[in-house]
């Protein structure tokens, strides 16, 4: 049975320093998986991993999508396979709108171009989930954005490119109440409406109070130490990570 | 705090006590002060209107003559003789007019020749040395007023110091006739070619004292070198050209200048800075310029920066009447670095057109600028640079970030900046800003008791700090001295 | 006249303080033909126009991009000009659309539009050329670049609201002068908006006096340069008046062995208290044969203002990089994608629809 994605004993350098010692993770269709651990575990670490950015490297270990080995693929090509992560600081960049961006991410996944009356509507209608003024979509991607307004955007991206794998890095960091709601619900009609399979970073657990959780993690020192289901969470919330220190 | 006592102190605390002058070493300075120029009364009456005008080649011959110049400098003097009198003064900038070109005869006297009696110095140069509390001796030597100078003995002491490490710091004139000639030979004005603008032609054809400093490699010279100490040497300060090479991996800090205002009677300075940062190495050049409010100051500054090697200029820029400064460095090796910081002032009757060049050259290199320029009193001050990024200069990172403050409504401020990029592989920042002081600011001193006049100094000291924290205390003390002095006005 | 081409060679698109020759950037020198005819233009103008022709000698006197020597230049050819004017307090129904596509070497145009007390007009002119030849022309020196010009002057008169949209689509054998210049009276605002996507040698810009209090411009630019194409381009502002405001906005891309030189002046003269001026360029570099020229100036002589300027130039950083990849864009489509945005983004700030609409479906036929 072929799972989504399956990670093994994934072993991960930034600047020649390791900081994934061996990860071991499988991921089934339309689950959710939540990875929890202090600063530093290396949590963001496997999101990039996980997305194939060139600064980090894989010294050992493998990364299967599908029946895909994509170890060696570059991010352009798993996000055509349909691995999706929303960066904890989307960069600012100027000279290209939100719309026009997600437009072209559309397009580079599909073989037919969508056409703009229907992928406006489209993107209006997933704008107003979330709660963005319309005008965003003109304005230079994430160019002037707030905290909030940009993690927002991100969550915009997940919910047109309709992913099969979405990694989220620290979504709720930075967010005022609303906003953490706003993105809750954003995430709460990804679940919904898709088969896309989740994994939640984070350290704190704002965003995952109205969200249904399959599994959780509790990533330390760049390895999984334990594996529980939704529970695991309260556990966290109430005790912390201490127990799992010094394992 | 001044000039004085900034010497004695960090020589004292390396050196202790010093040492008592012997009459040998004051007579050798004694002996080199004569009137190189004095062959203008041996000629006959006729010819004597012909000497006056223009500089001629016979008139470079006999500076070569007098000094003892090596074949090769002979030439050299000669050869720049003719760019000069082929180019032309350049036809941007800030007016020259009041520079007397075909009497340029006349700048070319060594000042003991000049300003020769206390009562002829001009009121406000003395006052100012009122202001600033400098002692009597060190006034007289600052305006040319010949006389012993305790800086001279200093510079003995120092020189006597650094050389343990091997490093050599000597006037460049003698050390033309040493162990160093070939070493200067291969680098004098190749870095600034007599070819690059006229006044570096005039330079290169008489050009006069100056130090040579040389570094060995891997040696780290502890205190700071001061070209000060060297003020009273003949020719010095005009047409002195400063030659430093540091060699692998050695560091070195070199202050030029003092905040005292040098007086001139004859009012052109064409000095030359030729600066050699070897593999590795370090070298940070400060100076704090105060040239009488008569002044030409057109002076070159250049330095080349090898493999690794890390170049930083410190400048604050408070004198003369019209100024063209703009130091530039080469970073000719792979991963060499540049910083700029730099303050120009510019007062009532000023015309100060400064800022810098940078080249980039070799694979990763960066460039940092930092400047301000303050205008008051009518004065016009001018930021001008260019930063050049050449073909091969892969992964080049520049970056300038230039503030103007407008005192009042009779001054003027211009930037003018140009960037020339010639590779994809860079990043290139800018950004400049020009305006007042805000009016929140002066109200929120104010509302803490402090006079409006008060609250302004303290946020032009303020503004100035990029640069004062950069140098040794005494001198940032000193600089902010100046701030308030010219604040204050001449009232 | 054509027989003996005297061709002359001018300093063009001038900085207002020159600075080191040997940056080669206080100017540009152009190659000129003795005399220029008039070229046919295609044109829709709003019914509130009204029109005149106005000879040369009678042709408003204002600063243009080009600079002084072009001036005299245009002057000494005895072109005259095509006059729009709308009334005090008349709002144009329709922009005036010129169509102008120079047919044949030597050809110029002039217009001359002015709007008046509280009257707003757009202004859309869009450039293009057929392809002519030198060769049939006696006496012509086969190496000389073919040359055509336009000038355009915008006098706008009190509260007047003046919108300049300039679209250049150009052969790559042309030079082309685009010689802007004006001057706005107390509180009126005059936008340019240039949109630069293709031209062989294009010297272009905007010279505006801000002559009123309040008076404000807005200069917006999108351009991308490629294979030997030479774009240069100079705006001048002057600040006379008290509380007047420049915003000006230059992004563009340069690609293959593009070259490309971008001088901005705003000139704070002495009076113009409580002025603000912003000038920002932004410079996407895409191969290594580019060669990129950038002198933002700023010249001051009055305290009471705040000016900036801020240039970015550089390629495309890696974060960036990784972004666009995450998102399925592959490294080669994103210099297209980057290119492409940056003309979208100024034509989209276009205020008049009709004319926006036309260039989006020129742009974009696919979509519409």
């Amino acid at each position: 049975m072929s799972d989504l994605l399956s990670v093994e004993g994934l072993k991960v350098n930034v600047s020649d320093k390791e900081i994934l010692h061996g990860l071991d993770l499988k991921v089934d269709p339309g689950e959710t998986h939540v990875i929890m651990g202090p600063n530093g575990a290396g949590k963001s670490t496997m999101g990039y991993a996980l997305m194939g950015n060139p600064n980090y490297k894989v010294t050992e270990g493998k990364i299967l999508f599908g029946d895909k080995d994509i170890t060696e693929e570059n991010p352009s090509e798993r996000a055509k396979d349909g691995i999706f992560l929303s960066f904890q600081n989307p960069i600012e960049v100027p000279g290209i709108s939100l719309s026009n961006f997600i437009r072209n991410a559309v397009d580079a996944k599909s073989e037919k171009r969508v056409r703009l009356w229907d992928f406006r509507k489209s993107l209006e209608k997933e704008m107003k989930v979330l709660n963005m003024d319309p005008s965003y979509a003109d304005r230079d991607l994430n160019v002037g954005f707030s905290g909030g307004e940009k993690k927002k955007a991100e969550i915009l991206q997940m919910l047109m490119l309709k992913p099969r794998l979405a990694i989220l890095d620290e979504t709720d960091s930075g967010l005022d109440v609303d906003a953490v709601r706003t993105v809750s619900d954003g995430v709460q009609e990804f679940q919904q409406n898709t088969d896309g399979a989740l994994i939640i970073i984070t350290h704190s657990t704002r965003i995952l109070e109205s969200l249904h959780v399959d599994y959780t993690h509790i990533l330390v020192d760049g390895k999984i130490v334990a594996t529980g289901d939704a529970s695991l969470v309260d556990e966290i919330n109430d005790h912390g990570f201490e127990k799992y220190l010094n394992k | 705090m001044n000039c004085a006592s900034v010497a004695p102190n960090i020589c004292m605390n390396s050196i202790g006590d010093r040492k008592e002058v012997t009459m040998e070493e004051k007579n050798q300075v004694n002996e080199v002060d004569h009137s190189l120029y004095d062959f203008r009364y041996e000629e006959k009456e006729s010819d004597f209107y012909k000497v006056q005008e223009g500089l001629t080649p016979e008139i470079v011959e006999k500076i070569s003559e007098e000094k003892n110049d090596p074949q090769w400098m002979h030439d050299f003097r000669l050869k720049s003789l003719e760019i000069y009198n082929k180019m032309q003064v350049p036809n941007w900038g800030p007016s020259i007019d009041g520079l007397n070109m075909n009497d340029i005869v006349t700048y070319v006297r060594p000042k003991t020749e000049m300003s020769a009696k206390w009562s002829e110095v001009p009121d406000d140069i003395k006052e100012t040395f009122e202001k600033l509390g400098i002692p009597q001796a060190e006034r007289e030597s600052l305006a040319g007023v010949g006389a012993q100078y305790d800086s001279e003995l200093v510079y003995h002491n120092v020189k006597k110091e650094v050389a343990d490490q091997g490093v050599v710091y000597t006037d460049l004139e003698s050390a033309m006739h040493g162990p160093y000639a070939d070493m200067i030979k291969e680098h004098f004005m190749h870095l600034v070619t007599p070819g690059d603008h006229k006044f570096a032609a005039l330079h290169g054809a008489v050009w006069s004292g100056g130090s040579f400093v040389y570094v060995p490699p891997g040696v780290t010279v502890e205190i700071p070198l001061q070209s000060y100490f060297r003020l009273n040497a003949p020719g010095a300060g005009q047409f002195e050209h400063t030659l430093i090479i540091v060699d692998e991996g050695a560091n070195l800090h070199f202050i030029e200048g003092c905040s005292a205002p040098k007086y001139n009677v004859a009012n052109l300075h064409a000095g030359c800075v030729e600066l050699y940062v070897g593999k590795n190495a370090k070298l940070r050049y400060s100076t704090i310029e105060n040239w009488s409010k008569n002044m030409y100051n057109l002076n070159t500054k250049r330095a080349t920066v090898e493999e690794g090697g890390k170049m930083e200029w410190v400048s604050g820029s408070f004198g003369s009447h019209v100024s063209y400064l703009y130091p530039m460095t080469i970073l000719k090796g792979d991963n060499s670095s540049m910083e700029f910081t730099g303050i120009t002032f510019a007062g009532e009757g000023q015309d100060l057109d400064t800022g810098m060049k940078v080249v980039h050259q070799g694979k990763y290199t960066s460039s940092s600028v930092n400047t301000k320029s303050i205008s008051k009193s009518g004065g016009v001050g001018t930021f001008r640079s260019a930063v050049v990024v050449g073909t091969e200069a892969k992964g080049a990172k520049a970056v300038v970030d230039c503030s103007s403050l407008m005192l009042d409504e009779i001054s003027r401020s211009d930037t003018i900046p140009a960037m020339d990029v010639r590779t994809d592989d860079a990043d290139i920042g800018h950004e400049a800003k020009i305006g007042r002081i805000s009016d929140e600011a002066i109200f929120y001193l104010m509302s803490r008791g402090i006079s409006e006049e008060d609250a302004r100094t303290m946020i032009v000291s303020g503004f100035a700090d990029n640069v004062s924290k950069e140098l040794p205390l005494e001198y940032a003390v000193e600089m902010n001295n100046l701030i308030r002095l010219e604040m204050k006005g001449n009232g | 006249m054509k027989g003996e081409e005297i061709m002359n060679t001018l300093r063009l698109n001038p900085l207002p303080t020159p600075t080191w020759n040997w940056l080669h950037c206080n100017d540009t020198n152009v190659t000129v033909p003795a005399g220029l005819s008039e070229v046919e233009v295609q044109e829709v103008f709003p019914a509130e126009a009204e029109t005149a022709k106005v000879a040369a000698a009678d042709i408003p006197a204002v600063e243009t991009s080009a600079g002084p020597a072009f001036d005299k230049y245009l002057a000494e050819t005895g072109l005259s000009a095509e006059e729009v004017k709308i009334a005090d307090k008349v709002l144009a129904s329709q922009a005036v659309n010129k169509k102008i596509a120079f047919n044949a070497n030597a050809e110029a145009g002039r217009a001359v539009y002015r709007v008046g007390k509280g009257a707003s007009l757009t202004i859309a002119h869009f450039f293009t050329a057929r392809d002519f030849d030198l060769a049939g022309e006696e006496g012509a020196n086969p190496k000389a670049r073919k040359f055509v010009s336009y000038d355009t002057r915008i006098i706008a008169d009190e509260e007047a609201e003046v919108v300049l949209v300039d679209v250049i689509d150009m052969p790559g054998d042309v030079t082309f002068v685009d010689n802007i210049g004006g001057s706005a009276a107390k509180s009126a605002n005059v936008k340019v908006i240039q949109v630069l996507l293709n031209g062989g040698n294009v010297l272009t810009g905007t010279a505006l006096g801000l002559d009123g209090d309040k008076a404000t411009v807005q200069i917006d630019t999108g351009y991308v340069v490629k294979n030997q194409e030479n774009l240069d381009i100079n705006y001048v502002i002057r600040h006379r008046g008290k509380y007047t405001d420049t915003k000006i906005a230059a992004n563009g891309v340069l690609r293959d062995q593009a070259t490309k030189i971008f001088r901005d002046t705003i000139d704070f003269i002495r009076g113009c208290k409580a002025s603000t001026g912003d000038e920002r360029e932004d410079v996407l570099l895409m191969n290594p044969g580019i060669v990129n020229k950038s002198v933002p100036l700023i010249l001051c002589a009055e305290e009471d203002v705040e000016g900036t300027h801020g240039a970015s130039i550089g390629k495309i950083s890696d974060e960036e990089l990784f972004y666009f990849e995450s998102r399925g864009i592959s490294e080669e489509d994103v210099q297209e994608l980057m290119a492409k945005s940056r003309i979208d983004a100024v034509v989209g700030r276009i205020p008049d629809e009709a004319v926006r609409t036309e260039l989006m479906q020129k742009l974009h036929p696919e979509e519409f």
